[in-house]
């Protein structure tokens, strides 16, 4: 800041700065430069090897005439080309191009020489002009310059305005420092003024007592002052003191001693001292010794003359004038001490003086006042002196401290001044006076008072005063404030105070006063309500007391009134506060009892850990569950129930503090060293702010379900085992069981061929028997192995048109048996949801029972549809052929059932149970009805689900 | 063409099911020389030229194999995978006549590169026609791939 506000320095540092930019930039603007020209030189050199090839071209076929040409034209279309010159070895120009308006910059000459043929070489030169390059960095420092100057205005601108804010703001501060200081000298100079004008005062009034003569005069012998003594002896009035001259006075020989000798030595060295005479009253001429005192001011400019005259016609009048002189001294309240200027040893004490510091007469005689003041070393009690000594001020008035003979100081004010008596040594006389009580009392009551308004004014404590004889009272601002006024609103008095308090407590504040009056402390002390104008209600507490005269009369009453209004309120609040905290911390209390017995009772462990696994509660659950006792794993780590900690680390305590809650399988180890598997659901517990402090983990035995678990394992891998043994034995039960009903067949045809005529009747009925066999046995596996794979066969659902399916296998049916005539009925539009392949199968089979049990039937007819049931729509398939006995109808679905003697009806009786399966496998019911001869109806469901209608 | 030039290769372990196959072609005059190999590796040697039939010109290639797939040592679906993977058989028409009509055993077949899949009818006269449709269809009708086995 400072060194803004010099006049030179920033301006020099600006100039700096300027200068630094200005060379930064020029260096930056020929470093462009080169690098441009050297681009330019680059391509010049690039080009010129180009023109070279086309010269060298030419040259070499003898087209000088095209070279030439080439030259030309390769100058005059490129801009930048200032000249081209092409030269034999000899010296003779073939072909020449030059720029003319170029003037500016260019290009060194760059050579190249073109050898061709044997015939010679030629030499080819290319210049390039630069003046683009020129130019353009010209119009850029023109630019940059105009940008600087704007740059440098503004910055000189800139710093102008803020010299000129920091002189403006120095200069305002010292004006203020300058009236400050012309302040405090006025306020000195008038302090001062009063000081010496009490002080003359009070030495008038000592000088007016004394029998000596004592006046002033102005330099040039007007009469200023003449006190008691002096106008006494000299007869002059008092009026008219002031229009004599001191020539008046004196007769004309002294008046000569006094004007030749007295007034210049005095003027002079400030004092002097001789024998002259007064005129008395009558012309009486009395002899006078004589001092006169040059007075001057602090500037040393002669003010007034003073001047003391003593009788001394008379020595008895002489010594009895000093005797009264030193009573005087003596008598007056101020302390006198009187010390010689050179050894400062006191010379004259009067009696204040002894008594102020409480050493004998005898005894300060031989001391010096840096003896009893304990402010002051010797140099600063002649620093002090010197200006007097000098004769610089007339006076001096100080405050400072003297020490009691005893040790303890006394605050005192000091009015020194120092004469020089014509045959004596020089002295000072110290007129001291103790102003100790003075400062104290001023100070306290100014404390007091001070303190007393604010404490009442702090606490609402209002105080008052009673009269108890004449019923008159004083009450303190406060007071008035408590009952609603303005301090002094209304007259205090009891009855205005009564007047106040509220009607149903003033016969209590009676009672009290009274009972006051009756106690032997006068103790009084009540509280009541007020009412203050406004109409608001106050609550006071009031404390008083009563004062008795010698025959326990009561005179007078003072107290205290406090407003505790706010106070009743305020406890008020905090109890009903108190109260509900303590219903709260109650409820909360039971609701932590409560949870805590509920975490301890519940079966379940739960255990509490903090982030590092240590234990830090454990409920009964846990106990039971993992057999140690509470007291034996708190403060333990956790890891003591896992068979390894890395374990615990990795998989349990990293991923919870990283998820905050977690579930997993674990198997942990008891006590008893047994292993349990229980389901851990863990959770981070945190503080109310959210930070993480500790774990909680809930175990859960599931022992059992596990075990379950390990046994449904195990009975499905003995299902699939089962189930593959099924089909191993299945597959091979199509494989091998048929090959050997395949030769008995074959070889039973063989013989029937080959050797048949050698057979008889029966023969070739048993041979025929056999055949017959074998078939039904081929056509027994088959059905047996479609009922396994219906068993076993994955269901790969869809939707079936079950209507179109059964139209399908009707159609086949028919063309199996072209001869039979059926009546069809099919239902349009029956879909379901299911594995096409096998309810394909199911209703061959239930159709092929049909068909078949309609081949002994006049006008056979089959019937598809379905009707609506709860389970969803019943498809049914009917016929009205053979039917049956519905006492069978439970025989009807089971494997190898047959309910028609197989020369009836042909069939394994395996059918009806495939057809079972498949419907079971879908999750569908299947019943029949029929009766015998009346046809039979087989109806099915699929469950809703897997069924869409139409 | 003359058709006893066209041999056909029976893989068929079971005696009585060759017995009756080689009667059924007799019933249905199909006079083409038939070379029986009664497991997968008498076939694959026979195929290959190795083992019992090294030295044999693995060019002439037969015209049709009939191959059952339950056969001892070698299965015949192994057969049929081994002769897929051979440049010399790889477009060899290959029948599976099995007793087999289980679902896996067809897939199985069709994706080894089976050309058919005949089910041996318990019924010999249905053999029978099995077998006579077979020998019109392989020997006559089909038009077989040009000579396998270039070097």
């Amino acid at each position: 800041m400072r060194l803004w506000a010099h006049p030179v320095l920033p301006w020099l540092g600006l100039a700096l700065l300027l200068v630094g930019i200005l060379w930064i930039g020029e260096q930056q603007l020929r470093s462009q430069q080169a690098q441009e020209t050297q681009a330019a030189l680059g391509s010049a050199r690039h080009e010129l090897d180009l023109l070279a090839t086309l010269v060298r071209s030419h040259l070499e076929q003898g087209h000088y005439e095209g070279a030439s040409q080439v030259v030309q034209a390769w100058g005059s279309r490129h801009a930048h080309v200032a000249e081209i010159v092409l030269e034999t070895g000899n010296g003779f120009r073939l072909g020449q191009y030059r720029r003319p308006s170029v003037t500016g910059t260019r290009t060194p000459p760059l050579e190249a020489t073109l050898n061709y043929g044997y015939q010679g070489a030629a030499h080819l030169t290319l210049v390039h002009d630069l003046s683009p390059i020129t130019q353009r960095q010209q119009q850029l420092r023109l630019q940059l310059g105009a940008a600087y100057a704007l740059f440098a205005l503004l910055l000189g601108l800139l710093l102008r305005q803020l010299q000129l804010r920091q002189r403006e703001g120095a200069e305002l501060r010292l004006l203020s420092q300058r009236t400050e200081a012309a302040n405090v000298q006025l306020r000195t100079a008038l302090a001062e003024r009063q000081a010496a004008q009490q002080e003359r005062d009070r030495l008038i009034s000592v000088l007016e007592a004394t029998p000596d003569l004592v006046g002033m005069a102005t330099p040039d012998g007007r009469i200023l002052y003449l006190n008691a003594a002096g106008r006494r002896i000299t007869g002059l009035a008092q009026a008219s003191l002031q229009t004599h001259q001191i020539t008046d006075i004196h007769p004309p020989w002294a008046m000569a001693v006094i004007r030749d000798e007295g007034i210049p030595t005095a003027i002079r060295t400030g004092v002097w001292s001789g024998e002259t005479a007064l005129l008395g009253a009558g012309g009486r001429e009395i002899p006078v010794s004589q001092v006169i005192v040059g007075h001057r001011d602090e500037r040393g400019e002669l003010l007034y003359l003073s001047t003391i005259m003593r009788d001394i016609s008379d020595s008895k009048r002489v010594e009895a004038a000093l005797r009264h002189f030193k009573d005087t001294l003596d008598r007056i309240e101020e302390c006198v001490f009187i010390f010689e200027a050179d050894s400062l040893r006191f010379i004259y004490v009067n009696q204040g003086a002894v008594a102020q510091v409480g050493y004998s007469e005898a005894e300060l005689l031989q001391m010096t006042p840096l003896d009893i003041k304990p402010e002051f070393d010797a140099a600063r009690f002649q620093a002090l002196i010197e200006p007097l000594r000098r004769g610089e001020r007339p006076a001096i008035r100080f405050q400072t401290m003297h020490r009691h003979r005893d040790g303890h100081d006394i605050p005192v004010e000091i009015f020194l001044q120092y004469v020089q008596p014509p045959d004596e040594a020089p002295r000072f006389i110290a007129i001291v006076s103790d102003i100790s009580e003075r400062l104290r009392s001023e100070a306290a009551l100014r404390a007091s008072e001070a303190q007393l308004a604010q404490a009442q004014a702090i606490a609402h404590l209002g105080s008052w005063d009673l009269d108890l004889t004449t019923g008159q009272a004083t009450w303190s601002d406060e007071e008035y404030r408590l009952l609603g006024y303005v301090p002094g609103e209304v007259a205090a008095s009891a009855e205005a105070f009564m007047a106040h308090v509220h009607p149903d407590d003033r016969a209590a504040v009676w009672a009290e006063m009274q009972a006051a009056m009756q106690r032997e402390d006068g103790h009084y002390r009540i509280e009541h309500r007020v009412l203050v104008p406004d109409g608001s209600e106050r609550i006071v507490l009031e404390q008083g007391r009563v004062s008795f005269d010698a025959e326990h009369r009561p005179l007078h009453m003072i107290g205290t009134t406090l407003d505790v209004t706010e106070l009743r309120r305020t406890e008020r609040e905090l109890a009903a506060h108190r109260d509900r905290l303590e219903e709260l911390v109650a409820a909360r209390t039971r609701q932590v009892q409560e949870q805590a017995a509920i975490i301890d009772q519940i079966h379940d462990a739960v255990v509490s850990t903090d982030l590092d696994g240590v234990i830090t509660s454990w409920n009964r659950g846990a106990e039971r569950l993992y057999g140690y006792k509470a007291q034996e794993v708190l403060g333990r780590s956790v890891g003591l129930l896992y068979e390894n900690s890395d374990f615990l680390w990795r998989e349990v305590i990293l991923p919870l503090q990283r998820q905050g809650a977690l579930e997993l399988e674990v198997r942990l180890r008891r006590k008893d060293g047994t292993v349990v598997d229980v389901l851990l659901s863990l959770s981070l517990r945190r503080d109310p702010q959210g930070e993480p402090i500790g774990m909680i983990g809930y175990s859960l035995d599931i022992s059992e379900r596990k075990q379950a678990e390990r046994l449904l394992k195990q009975r499905s891998e003995e299902l699939a085992a089962a189930n593959r043994e099924l089909e191993a034995f299945a597959y091979s039960v199509s494989h091998d069981l048929r090959a050997p009903l395949r030769a008995i067949d074959g070889f039973s045809q063989a013989l029937l061929e080959d050797y048949g005529e050698r057979l008889d009747g029966p023969g070739l009925d048993y041979l025929r028997r056999v055949r017959a066999a074998t078939q039904r046995m081929a056509t027994l596996i088959d059905d047996l192995l479609q009922l396994s794979r219906v068993s076993r066969a994955a269901l790969q659902p869809g939707v079936v048109d079950l209507s179109g399916m059964a139209r399908e296998i009707l159609a086949e049916l028919q063309q199996a048996q072209p001869e039979r005539r059926v009546d069809i009925v099919v239902q349009p539009g029956l879909t379901v949801w299911g594995d096409p392949g096998l309810l394909r199968t199911a209703l061959y089979n239930l159709l092929e029972n049909a068909w078949k049990y309609t081949g002994s039937t006049e006008r056979p007819r089959i019937e598809v549809g379905s009707t609506p049931s709860e389970a969803g729509p019943a498809f049914y398939v009917r016929d009205n052929g053979a039917g049956f006995d519905m006492r069978y109808a439970d025989k009807l679905f089971g494997a190898f059932q047959r309910l028609h003697h197989p020369s009836e009806f042909e069939g394994t009786g395996i059918g009806l149970a495939t057809v079972q399966r498949i419907v079971h496998r879908h999750g569908g019911r299947i019943w029949a009805e029929a009766s015998p001869g009346q046809g039979a109806t087989f109806r099915f469901t699929l469950p809703p689900a897997v069924t869409l209608s139409g | 063409m003359d058709p006893t030039d066209k041999v056909i290769l029976l893989v068929e372990d079971n005696a009585d099911d060759e017995e009756l196959t080689l009667r059924a072609f007799r019933k249905n005059n199909i006079l083409n020389p038939v070379v029986v190999a009664r497991d997968g590796v008498e076939a694959l040697d026979y195929l290959f030229g190795t083992g019992a039939h090294s030295g044999r010109d693995t060019r002439n290639q037969p015209q049709v194999v009939l191959l059952d797939l339950k056969l001892p040592k070698v299965d015949g679906l192994e057969v049929l995978r081994q002769l897929r993977a051979d440049p010399r058989t790889h477009l060899l028409p290959v029948v599976i006549l099995t007793t087999s009509n289980e679902e896996r055993d067809i897939l199985a077949s069709y994706q080894l590169g089976a050309n058919s899949y005949v089910r041996k009818p318990v019924d010999f006269e249905q053999f029978l026609e099995a077998a006579r449709q077979l020998g019109l269809y392989w020997l006559v009708l089909n038009v077989p791939p040009p000579a396998a086995g270039t070097p």
